[in-house]
């Protein structure tokens, strides 16, 4: 395999790694977890 | 400002290498080893940010610095000391930054325990966050393979190209393996570990979740009493595990009760949680999903109910309102006038109370919110009044709530009713002889603490939930079964709440609260025989 084909390859698995990542994120994120949010609650 | 300086540095230092390209393997790779640890650095560190805030960008100088100086230094002086730092520095980023952390947490958690194997005890791993925080993790392992990879390559053409060095090529292998074989062990056994539901002392470990400080400290207290009471119960009683209660303050905030959760569960390693309080049960429930543990709330949104490993146990706004308008209807009432404070649990009772009153042909003559820093109700009352309703909602947290109800009592107004709020007035003397609708609690049960804590002022509005709550947990485990699916299937549970029903599988468990009154200032039951019957 050519060096160009080897980074298309690489290009293409890095894509698919950032979007694949991005909509199991969105899927499971629960939506409560602010990370240190200190809004007050009462009840 | 340390990072960009670092970023600087190593340009110059890439451009410069870049310039000095040539055949020698070992130069080649020493260029593509250094770009892929300086990327597998750069990922950990913006990943370490999240985790560590500010702080990480020290540990950041350190991994994307170090491992250039000590290149440059072996280019220039040909020694074993600067390689053998560079080698260690890269063992470091590896298998530290790159397999364990962005490896076994990060592409762990996002493939295996969010996508590939949901329901498998063998990938339990923390809540996903945030989009950046899980790319990176994921990206540092992913640059860290070629980091591996191209390290490897190095030193093989380095340790070729002299003489004395060449031994070490084989050695290296040696220790590579070695190291592989030892971390797939580890996280075999670490995995494994997560499979066992009950520990090898036998001793459960049940998490309570509660406010101990401020606004809720009064519910808080109160339902920590009914869990040690519950505790003392299970104790008396032959059961096959040891059960043992830790107890963490939720707070006031949801960071206060993120770091809570992660205590009893990271730190102490609780088999199951108790908690209370729909604000911090919504940031528990991940956590409980994620541990796979089952997670009882004492809370009033559903949908902390997964039917999964979350579920709920107070009547729900509908079963407060149901009951409400049963009680109305009995009392002759045909209108209502809506005064409340604006807050969302009490928004979901107004709600719930406003579509039963319609579909029981209940008139809503008005309806008006207030704001917590509200203290003049003069105006909303003389609208209300002049709208002649045949009785008066109000709901709010005191002390608002005590204001409102000193200045109906002024106005005239004495028919009033409420969905809990009464039951949580500090002066309930302002509302003698009006109704309202909570949780029952069994007469036997309420005597038991009267008799053991005397004097001292209970918020009944969760207590036999928190009992039953806990008694369920124990029985989950006692079953042998594994304990969520315990409660999944639980369809219905004799409480000193009265009767709870849940449908199979689903997360609320349901029950009829009762009508109280204000008697001689002090809430009272009004239907105690009918509840009576309800539990059996």
């Amino acid at each position: 395999m050519n060096t160009i084909n080897k980074r298309i390859l690489l290009a293409v698995f890095l894509l698919a790694l950032i979007v694949s990542v991005y909509f199991i994120v969105q899927k499971n994120r629960p939506p409560v977890l602010d990370n240190g949010s200190t809004k007050v609650y009462m009840h | 400002m340390q990072a960009s300086l670092s970023l600087t540095l190593n340009q110059k230092i890439m451009a410069n290498l870049l310039q000095n390209a040539g055949v020698n393997p070992a130069h080649k790779f020493a260029r593509l080893s250094l770009l892929s640890v300086f990327l597998t650095a750069t990922a950990t560190t913006i990943h370490h940010v999240y985790k560590l805030g500010p702080p990480a960008l020290i540990l950041g100088f350190v991994i994307i610095v170090f491992p250039i100086i000590f290149l440059l230094w072996f280019r220039n002086t040909k020694k074993g000391l600067p390689l053998l730092l560079y080698g260690l520095m890269n063992l470091w980023i590896i298998s530290g930054f790159g397999v364990a952390d962005g490896f076994w947490d990060s592409v762990v958690k996002i493939y295996f325990s969010n996508f590939l194997f949901r329901d498998s005890r063998l990938f339990i791993r923390t809540p996903v966050r945030s989009y950046f925080f899980e790319l990176t993790g994921v990206l540092a392992f992913f640059a860290s393979m070629f980091a591996a990879y191209y390290g490897y390559k190095f030193f093989n053409a380095v340790f070729s190209q002299r003489q004395e060095w060449k031994a070490w090529n084989h050695r290296v292998k040696w220790i590579i393996g070695s190291l592989v074989i030892a971390g797939v062990l580890l996280a075999g056994y670490s995995g494994y570990k997560h499979t066992v539901i009950i520990p090898e002392n036998k001793i459960v470990k049940i998490g309570v979740i509660v406010p101990a400080t401020g606004p809720g400290k009064i519910l808080g207290t109160s339902f920590l009493k009914a869990v040690e009471l519950a505790s003392e119960d299970v104790k008396n009683k032959n059961t096959k595990y040891q059960y043992q209660i830790v107890i963490e303050n939720s707070g006031i905030t949801p960071a206060e009760t993120e770091q809570a959760i992660e205590r009893l569960i990271y730190k102490e390693q609780v088999q199951g949680i108790v908690g209370g309080i729909s604000a911090s049960g919504k940031i528990v429930k991940p956590y409980a999903t994620s541990a796979k543990i089952p997670h009882l709330c004492v809370c009033s949104v559903k949908t902390i109910g997964d039917g999964k490993y979350n579920f709920t146990n107070i009547p729900t706004a509908e079963d407060e309102a149901i009951q409400w308008v049963e009680e109305a209807q009995k009392r002759g009432i045909k209108s209502i006038a809506i005064i409340n404070q604006k807050y969302p649990s009490i928004e979901g009772h107004v709600r719930a109370l406003k579509e039963e009153s319609v579909k029981a042909g209940i008139k809503i003559l008005y309806e008006k919110e207030f704001e917590e820093s509200a203290r003049d109700f003069t105006q909303m009352i003389a609208e209300a009044k002049n709208n002649l309703p045949d009785i008066y909602f109000i709901s709010g947290f005191p002390p608002v709530l005590d204001t409102l109800g000193v200045q109906l009592k002024r106005s005239g107004v004495n028919n009033v009713a409420s969905i809990v709020a009464l039951s949580v007035s500090n002066k309930p003397e302002l509302f003698e002889g009006n109704w309202y609708t909570d949780s029952y609690v069994d007469s036997s049960f309420k005597a038991r603490f009267e008799q053991k804590y005397p004097g001292t002022r209970f918020a009944t509005h969760m207590m036999p939930y928190a009992y039953d709550s806990f008694i369920i947990m124990v029985q989950a485990f006692e079953s042998g079964k594994d304990p969520a699916e315990y409660i999944q299937n639980i369809t219905e549970y004799p409480g000193t709440s009265g009767r709870l029903t849940k449908e199979t599988g689903k997360g609320n468990f349901r029950s009829r609260p009762a009508v109280w009154v204000i008697k001689n200032g002090k809430p009272e039951l009004l239907h105690e025989n009918e509840n009576k019957i309800a539990i059996k």
